[in-house]
């Protein structure tokens, strides 16, 4: 159960978000408890990234408000649908980006890059450029550098969605572990159900456009393996998501 | 492997083909010496004494790279400072394409009178002719960033000089190089148009000289030389910059 400390880690009230006469998030009310894992899930284009961007305050509210920890900055990392890496720099140098722009020093910066590409086992590539790097790969060093300076909050938006299958499955199973170890508090916006539940703690659905909350699913507890891919679990879970966002948007049909 | 020959023949057999076409012209028209000098004595004209042409090239050449290397200096501050500030861009600007539309015959008398007759006029009329695609190159680059990359910046809370100097330049040099191809031939036209004016002869006459001397004494064998060294000159300047820009660029293209 959250807490009260926890509700204020981070919280939407009554949000509502237009972008001219389009109403793309529509008086949504979540609270997300310090260490857990959320994935947003809904149609394409239900408002579900407009509401990733209203938590990390990139975006404001229009009405309603989005209240993110007090006493200083909630300190964030994103995570976005593609890699975002700088061509012209090695693979260290590009996950060291977050800690140079804070002003910390070459060295420690360096030595700080090369561990959080240790724990995206990506240890090899620090010196590689990226277009060395397969797609999965580069994918690991934007994840080394969403974490590097250890936010307490990660924000990703649709993060594997361009790669392929396996190598999806295999990114997820890591971001999973590495939440596991490192217990940030993490949210996600999907479209893929089954990733969703393999992920994520708390399933939110979301209807079609302007999103509203439909169903709040939990996924199962405990560590993932390759087998919960098939597994009965996961599939209870989809299958209940499948079936609140047919609901909404048959209702948002009628 | 074939068209790798293609690309080495090809050019020289085109080469001997003008060289026949030009015997065959001076022969078909019973053309003067002075008129239109044989391939033959062209040649000779310069294997008779080939040292002042190769001091007079290595004279041009030196001016070609310092003008060129003012305009590269000159022309990434003036580009910057015009991409960086509004009320800089829409003032200079366009101040830069009148003094381009100005021709270099027209204000080389100019530069004789400020710089006097010799090297610092001739710089300064390389210098000039080939800044204009250097600042516009500049421009160019520094306004067409990825605006995905900008966000990240954005995110990570970059400031504005952070942003330009890790993620706007970096991103222009492409462009950048490209405006210095240009540049690099335009120096060299640049450096001759100047010598025409200012140039002083003597033991170390440059190329430009060496054309108007020759000219003067109906001496077209030796125009041909100098004007040969001339295009020679061009190409090595180019080269080198063609060589530079592909060293520097490893990190960039791919």
């Amino acid at each position: 159960m959250p807490s009260a400390t926890d509700a204020q880690h981070l919280a939407l009230r009554g949000a509502s978000r237009s972008f001219g006469s389009v109403r793309a998030v529509d008086r949504v009310s979540l609270s997300f408890a310090r260490g857990s894992f959320t994935a947003l899930v809904g149609p394409s284009g239900c408002g579900k990234t407009t509401i990733l961007r209203l938590l990390g305050g990139l975006d404001a509210p229009d009405a309603g408000s989005c209240e993110r920890e007090t006493g200083g900055v909630l300190s964030t990392g994103f995570l976005f649908q593609e890699p975002r890496l700088l061509a012209w720099r090695t693979v260290r140098e590009n996950v060291a980006l977050p800690l140079e722009l804070a002003g910390i020093a070459a060295p420690e910066r360096l030595a700080r890059a090369d561990e959080a590409l240790r724990l995206v086992r990506l240890a090899d590539a620090g010196t590689r450029f990226p277009h060395q790097l397969s797609g999965g790969m580069k994918m690991r060093a934007s994840l080394a550098r969403a974490i590097i300076a250890r936010p307490a909050l990660l924000l990703l938006d649709e993060p594997f969605g361009a790669l392929d299958e396996v190598t999806r499955h295999e990114l997820d199973m890591e971001l999973r572990a590495l939440w596991e170890r490192e217990r940030f508090t993490a949210i996600l916006v999907t479209h893929s159900l089954p990733e969703a539940a393999f992920l994520a703690e708390r399933m939110i659905v979301f209807s079609p456009r302007p999103a509203q909350v439909v169903a709040e699913i939990a996924t199962p507890a405990g560590a993932r393996d390759a087998r919960f891919w098939t597994g009965d679990a996961l599939g209870a879970c989809v299958r209940a998501g499948s079936e609140a966002m047919l609901r909404a948007i048959e209702e948002a049909r009628r | 492997m074939k068209s790798r020959a293609l690309a080495v023949l090809g050019p020289l057999v085109a080469i001997a083909l003008a060289i026949l076409a030009w015997a065959a012209i001076k022969w078909a028209l019973d053309l003067k010496d002075f008129v239109l000098p044989s391939p033959l004595g062209v040649a000779l004209a310069f294997l008779d004494d080939p040292a002042p042409f190769l001091r007079g090239a290595l004279q041009s050449a030196g001016s070609a790279l310092l003008g060129f290397a003012i305009a590269t200096v000159g022309g990434v501050v003036l580009g910057s400072a015009i991409s960086l500030s509004r009320v800089v861009e829409r003032s200079v600007y366009p101040l830069t394409l009148l003094f381009q539309m100005v021709p270099l015959v027209a204000i080389a008398p100019l530069l004789v009178l400020w710089f006097g007759y010799g090297r610092p006029a001739i710089v300064a009329s390389a210098a000039i002719v080939s800044i204009f695609p250097v600042i516009a190159s500049t421009v160019a680059g520094l306004g067409a960033r990825d605006p995905n990359l900008a966000e990240l910046f954005r995110v990570l809370g970059a400031g504005r000089l952070a942003t330009w100097w890790k993620l706007a330049l970096p991103s222009a040099v492409p462009s950048i190089v490209t405006g210095l191809k240009i540049a690099a031939g335009l120096a060299t036209i640049g450096t001759i148009c100047g010598e025409f004016l200012a140039g002083t002869a003597g033991e170390n006459a440059p190329l430009g000289v060496m054309i108007t001397t020759a000219l003067r004494n109906f001496q077209t064998d030796r125009v041909f030389v100098s004007v040969l060294l001339a295009a020679a000159v061009g190409f090595a300047v180019f080269g080198t910059v063609s060589l530079v820009s592909r060293l520097l660029l490893a990190r960039w293209m791919r």
